[in-house]
């Protein structure tokens, strides 16, 4: 019986081992990408933002007209801000209106047209893509990024429809490893 | 039939044992700094001044601030965001920063790991924007504080988190964005110090980004000249 028991011991031992090394503590999905092959070349992936479900922040810059924040009662000093225009956080969407991940856009770090994106998708990695902003329809390169994207070139535009969503269409040139 | 059962009392007793040796051991991942002379050094904390908003899905030790803050919910993961506005040693006014941060498969626990992916998007006064990638490793907070947040209490501590690279290096990697960063790299590091964690209050803590960044030799920018003084 005590052999049992010490024997009974050791297999503890063991599968707490085994499953503090094996099992997965935390289990984060990953959603598949809906990117496409373009004919003329590269692959595209679109983005989307719905202005009414997914804004998470959003705050004036210190050019920019005096206005509220959102959510209302953020701490904000408009005055200060580093930059001129506007700078937000959502919730991002794939094409399919599924939420993959967060988006941070600034504008006005450098002149007032100057817009940046990071776009972060939990378990892909992140993208920054720069460029110019008329307000609803924004151009631009795609600036780097990390892990997947780490190595990614192309272009990007967005545009704000009159539907309220911003959609964003990132074009990856084929071979576009760095 | 006394065989199983003395059997099976040895898997209990053999594996509560194992699960208190990994919970309490003296093991701490080092917090120790690997930047000795960063470019910037960015502080923000949780006090409501500076930490201007915080909104997280499946993260039990953060409070949503302000209340009515939209949640992530991304789909199938643990996500938490934070918006800054933290004081900066570089500049007379503070810096706008967003911290994106998952929970990530990557951490075993038996190596004393709860990862975390976590990205930042800063903005610098008078300078530019960028970005920093890493991973942070909670286990030590999570070691201290995880059985009084399953018994729905309070904790008052002093537990720290530090950010890592992407590809187990020891910094996160930077990506210069805009203004004076453009194409300029380098490396951060976050150190967190949590004091406590209130059901009702949330987590207070105070945290320190440090960057460190390289500027291409034919690119340096104007306003960087104190930023290249310092180097």
């Amino acid at each position: 019986m005590k052999a049992s028991f010490f024997f009974g011991i050791l297999a503890g031992i063991a599968a707490v081992v085994w499953l503090g090394w094996s099992a997965p503590f935390v289990a984060q999905q990953r959603v598949s990408s809906e990117t496409r092959v373009q004919n003329n070349g590269g692959r595209l992936e679109r983005f989307e933002i719905r202005l009414r479900d997914d804004q998470i922040s959003v705050v004036p810059g210190r050019d920019a007209a005096p206005s509220g924040t959102t959510p209302a009662q953020l701490s904000w000093v408009q005055s200060v801000a580093p930059f001129s225009q506007s700078a937000s956080v959502y919730r991002l969407r794939n094409e399919s209106g599924t939420v993959i991940g967060m988006a941070s856009r600034v504008r006005g770090v450098t002149t007032a047209e100057q817009v940046e994106w990071v776009l972060h998708i939990p378990q892909r990695g992140s993208l920054v893509l720069t460029g110019l902003s008329a307000d609803i329809a924004e151009t631009g390169e795609i600036t780097g990024g990390l892990r997947e994207f780490a190595t990614l070139d192309g272009t990007w535009d967005a545009r704000l429809d009159a539907d309220d969503v911003w959609r964003i269409d990132t074009l990856v040139v084929a071979g576009g490893a760095r | 039939m006394k065989y199983i059962a003395a059997l099976i009392a040895g898997i209990v007793v053999g594996a509560a044992v194992a699960v208190l040796f990994v919970v309490k051991s003296p093991y701490t991942p080092t917090t120790d700094s690997r930047l000795s002379d960063p470019t910037l050094t960015l502080t923000p904390t949780s006090s409501g001044s500076v930490q201007i908003l915080n909104s997280a899905t499946g993260y039990p030790w953060l409070r949503q601030q302000p209340a009515s803050a939209l949640k992530p919910e991304v789909a199938g993961a643990r996500t938490s965001v934070q918006v800054f506005s933290a004081p900066t040693d570089v500049t007379g006014v503070p810096s706008y920063a967003v911290r994106f941060a998952a929970l990530s498969n990557n951490g075993k626990p038996i190596n004393g790991e709860l990862a975390e992916e976590s990205v930042w998007h800063v903005v610098v006064p008078g300078y530019g924007s960028l970005i920093i990638g890493g991973t942070d490793n909670l286990w030590a907070f999570f070691r201290e504080a995880a059985m009084p947040l399953v018994r729905q209490q309070d904790w008052r501590g002093n537990a720290q988190i530090r950010t890592t690279g992407l590809q187990g290096t020891e910094s996160a990697d930077v990506l210069g964005v805009s203004g004076a960063f453009v194409e300029a790299t380098g490396r951060a590091e976050y150190l967190q110090r949590v004091r406590s964690v209130s059901l009702t209050q949330g987590t207070a803590f105070e945290g320190q980004l440090r960057v460190e960044m390289r500027f291409p030799e034919s690119q340096v920018p104007q306003v960087e000249d104190t930023l290249v003084s310092e180097e």
